[in-house]
């Protein structure tokens, strides 16, 4: 699907990175970032005036920063880590959405559930990546109705 | 005064953040509950005295608006401070919640505007968090 807007998938993940984990994100990759292995990944599923999920990965160490600095934990287990990492991705989706239908419309979220590192062939509608100092970050949002 | 909070989410590292934040804001605490549901939250509110309600709307069995309709619809509850706290963006859900006569508060969100929310509806003032602040050895270290 192809929509008729720019999505703001580089600004709404880069300030959720920022505001949230409190992790200063690149809007670009350095070259050593660039052939490092995504390891982590999380969707999270969305209906309403648009339906379809936001696929997030990154690698390794993210997850940890992500938890350490959300909870202001030192050593924070790897079931919170999953947790922080999952709702990272839960409030990207929630802004991202609400910045593409400008504030009109509800949409039903589904909890943030794992995924494989590994990225489908399907072609998505936007995709952006980013650089943090822990490492790498991959985002593709889907549509597959609306828009 | 210190309030008695209860927060209303069903993700464990959400209420932990909003605590976090909350403790960063300065606003004098009393006992904190937390609850995984609009259910749970209910109950909270049956057994306890509560000063504010931070909610989450996205929940499992009772989501915020049917627990925020309920904490308005019961006389005994029906003044207490509720702060919805969310990545809702539709405007007509955000004017339902501010008729309701809850404050809102877009996630991600800082200590500042947690605060700013919290004494617009309960009144309390920046004296209090001073006072606060010191009683607590540092609890407040915003």
């Amino acid at each position: 699907m192809t929509l008729t807007k720019p999505v703001p998938l580089q600004a709404t993940a880069a300030a959720t990175f920022e505001d949230l984990a409190l992790l200063v994100p690149l809007d670009y990759l350095i070259e050593e970032q660039r052939d490092i292995p995504l390891t982590h990944g999380v969707v999270v599923r969305f209906f309403g005036p648009m339906t379809g999920r936001l696929e997030l990965r990154v690698s390794d160490g993210v997850p940890r920063a992500v938890a350490e600095n959300m909870l202001g934990l030192d050593d924070p287990s790897e079931q919170l880590q999953r947790d922080a990492f999952g709702e990272l991705a839960n409030v990207l989706t929630g802004n991202l959405l609400s910045e593409m239908t400008h504030a009109v419309g509800v949409f039903h979220l589904r909890p943030p559930t794992k995924i494989g590192p590994e990225m489908s062939a399907e072609v998505p509608v936007a995709e952006t990546a980013i650089g943090l100092e822990e490492g790498r970050v991959n985002v593709r949002l889907y549509i597959t109705l609306g828009g | 005064m210190a309030l008695n909070v209860l927060i209303v989410d069903d993700s464990a590292v959400m209420r932990t953040m909003v605590l976090r934040t909350l403790r960063m804001s300065g606003v004098p605490l009393g006992e904190v509950h937390e609850a995984g549901d609009g259910q749970a939250g209910l109950e909270v509110l049956q057994a306890h005295w509560i000063d504010l309600v931070l909610l989450d709307l996205n929940m499992p069995r009772m989501n915020g608006e049917e627990l925020l309709g309920e904490i308005r619809g019961n006389p005994e509850t029906a003044a207490v401070a509720v702060i919805v706290v969310s990545t809702e963006g539709s405007e007509s859900r955000i004017n339902l919640i501010h008729k309701l006569g809850a404050g809102f508060v877009h996630k991600p969100f800082r200590p500042e505007q947690l605060r700013a929310e919290i004494q617009q509806l309960t009144g309390i003032t920046d004296d209090a968090h001073e006072t606060s602040a010191v009683a607590s050895d540092g609890g407040g270290d915003f």
